[in-house]
């Protein structure tokens, strides 16, 4: 438990009819980059307005165990951007985070400086955020984020609207910031490609339940080239595969082995396996990438699991 | 944390350019008014002399005064057409009007019961209140439970100290007025006057309150602009007649009562500095109780509400 920053327990929203989020439980680990994955409308904005505070969950709890404090000035350590930068369009990128600021007893004009440097901004400080382009306005969304020096940052959508270069600039920001302030991160992103090369911890969401959670090893793991073997007896099937030399495979569950070395060795593997008079119900080579996994897991994939 | 809100908050406003435009239009429209009432020969235009002003002024303005002369010249049976002149002296329009000569107080008074602070008032609260929901500001400060609380009292406390700005620009406008257009000036800095511009401030205030309610509840600009373009213009003073009579009627109240003698806009529009006793704690009474009604029921539904 010491190791997690925030736990939530069956966190649940419900707006009028529709349940925004269902018995959500996440737990995220300090120093950890969180993404948060899932369609439009699965509730990762609910889930993220709720443990920053702005909205009241339904039922359920959330508990800042790594703050080791109240939940107030637990609230007071979160930097949060979620959905549109919250931007007044007639001041300019400066005066928008002075006011932050100032809120936050910060007088420095220096520290608004450095955290418009940080963002790529120093050059447009001047110029009013309504004439930003949408870039630049999630880039003044992330400074803004970033008042305070926060331990804990949540992001929705950070990188929506950046160009490619953006894309890579804020997502060395972020490993900056994770690494060497050790800020832990919560983010969501539909490019799931990008999500994927900073975030040390997953979490799928659907229609408001969270419908896996795993670390970015484990689901590599699942996202890798396998052997998909589908049997009615594991058990037999186990000395076989052994018996061949494979030593990199996983019993998955009861019916299922996945084999992920020597692929091409596939019908040698699948003879042995018929000689031995072991059932097999299919065989044949899985390969996804994470957002081929991700429409499985969701079930958008027809006959796939849900 | 109270006063790293407020230098936020106040950072904010003095950022924006509603609140110095709003400034320069009051001061500009009670500057016109007071020309109207200082260099326009208004009782000119309407034909009547200074001695027959007097003579009006002495014989009263009640209904039964003027009842009376209109029903003694009926008797006498006048010739209304004997008194036209032949030949029309030409008008003057510029001149001493009604205000010309009035200390800087009464000119003032006068100022305030235009009521255009109050509409000018509604403008700022609806821009400034209604920012924080069309840019969706609150999000970024980590306002949350006893914080939110703490923050609106900061922007009622903005309304409150704008309005007072307002307040004090109404009285440099009629102090220039004064110096430029009127006989001399005279200050009439006494306790009568401060007394009046505490309760009109007082009024102010509240009428901004229930203004920033509409817009916080609404969560619209618009909502809270035209709430206070209605209350300032005293469009609702023919329904608040028309509820009198009700109640007069079915409650067997005297004809005397009059809701909008309750209402914060009435007040501020009728108090003056000659009000005795019983209208000032009346007024005074109605500034409480409004603030107070719209900053607890606003106060209520953003406690409740989710951050947007």
């Amino acid at each position: 438990m010491e190791d997690y920053l925030l736990v939530t327990k069956d966190l649940t929203k419900i707006y009028k009819e529709t349940t925004a989020a269902d018995r959500v439980n996440i737990h995220i680990k300090k120093g950890s980059i969180y993404g948060l994955i899932g369609k439009n409308g699965a509730g990762k904005t609910t889930i993220m307005k709720m443990i920053a505070g702005l909205a009241k969950p339904t039922s359920g709890s959330f508990e800042y165990t790594g703050f080791n404090c109240t939940e107030n000035e637990a609230f007071s350590r979160i930097g949060a951007l979620i959905e549109a930068p919250a931007i007044d369009p007639n001041l300019t990128g400066f005066d928008n985070i002075r006011i932050k600021c100032l809120a936050f007893g910060i007088g420095d004009k220096k520290y608004i400086n450095d955290l418009l440097e940080l963002v790529g901004l120093s050059a447009s400080w001047k110029k009013k955020a309504g004439k930003y382009s949408l870039g630049q306005k999630q880039r003044l969304g992330i400074a803004l984020a970033l008042v305070g020096d926060p331990d804990f940052l949540i992001l929705d959508e950070p990188i929506n609207g950046l160009d490619p270069q953006g894309i890579a600039e804020v997502r060395e920001m972020f490993n900056k910031l994770n690494q060497e302030r050790k800020i832990t991160i919560l983010i969501s992103s539909h490019i799931l490609e990008e999500l994927s090369k900073i975030a040390t911890d997953y979490a799928i969401i659907d229609g408001g339940r969270i419908v896996e959670e795993s670390t970015n090893k484990e689901l590599k793991e699942k996202c890798r080239d396998k052997i998909a073997i589908k049997t009615g007896d594991v058990a037999k099937a186990i000395p076989v595969i052994d018996g061949l030399g494979f030593k990199d495979y996983s019993v998955v569950n009861d019916k299922t082995i996945h084999v992920f070395d020597r692929l091409s060795e596939i019908t040698v593997l699948n003879m042995e396996l018929a000689k031995a008079q072991i059932p097999v119900e299919s065989i044949g080579i899985e390969s996804s990438d994470l957002e081929e996994y991700f429409l499985k897991v969701t079930g958008t994939i027809p006959g796939e699991r849900r | 944390m109270f006063a790293k809100a407020f230098k936020s908050e106040a950072y904010r406003i003095s950022r924006m350019k509603s609140p110095y435009i709003l400034i320069a239009v009051l001061m500009c429209v009670l500057f016109l008014i007071n020309f109207l009432y200082m260099c326009v020969d208004l009782y000119g235009l309407m034909g009547l002399s200074k001695e027959d002003v007097e003579q009006i002024q002495e014989m009263g303005t009640s209904v039964e005064g003027y009842e009376e002369s209109f029903m003694a010249g009926f008797q006498a049976g006048l010739d209304t057409s004997e008194n036209i002149n032949e030949e029309q002296a030409p008008i003057k329009i510029l001149g001493e009007g009604p205000l010309y000569g009035e200390s800087v107080a009464v000119i003032y008074s006068m100022d305030v019961s235009s009521l255009y602070e109050a509409l000018l008032l509604a403008i700022f609260i609806g821009l400034y209140i209604g920012n924080i929901y069309s840019t969706g500001l609150d999000r970024n400060l980590n306002v949350f439970a006893g914080k939110r609380m703490m923050l609106f009292g900061t922007r009622m406390l903005m309304i409150s100290i704008y309005s007072l700005v307002l307040h004090v620009f109404s009285w440099i406008t009629s102090l220039f007025s004064a110096a430029l257009m009127g006989a001399s000036v005279e200050l009439a800095f006494d306790k009568a006057f401060v007394l009046y511009f505490i309760v009109t401030w007082l009024l102010l205030t509240s009428f901004g309150c229930i203004v920033a309610s509409m817009t916080h509840i609404t969560r619209s600009k618009a909502a809270g602009i035209t709430l206070g373009i209605i209350l300032s213009a005293g469009i609702l003073s023919t329904i608040m007649s028309i509820a009198s009579l009700m109640l007069q009627r079915k409650l067997g109240l005297e004809s005397e009562f009059n809701l909008g003698n309750y209402t914060v806009t009435q007040n501020l529009a009728t108090v003056n500095l000659y009000s005795d006793g019983h209208f000032v704690v009346r007024a005074l009474i109605c500034a409480v109780v409004y603030f107070a009604a719209a900053y607890i029921l606003s106060l209520m539904i953003v406690r409740k509400r989710d951050i947007a």
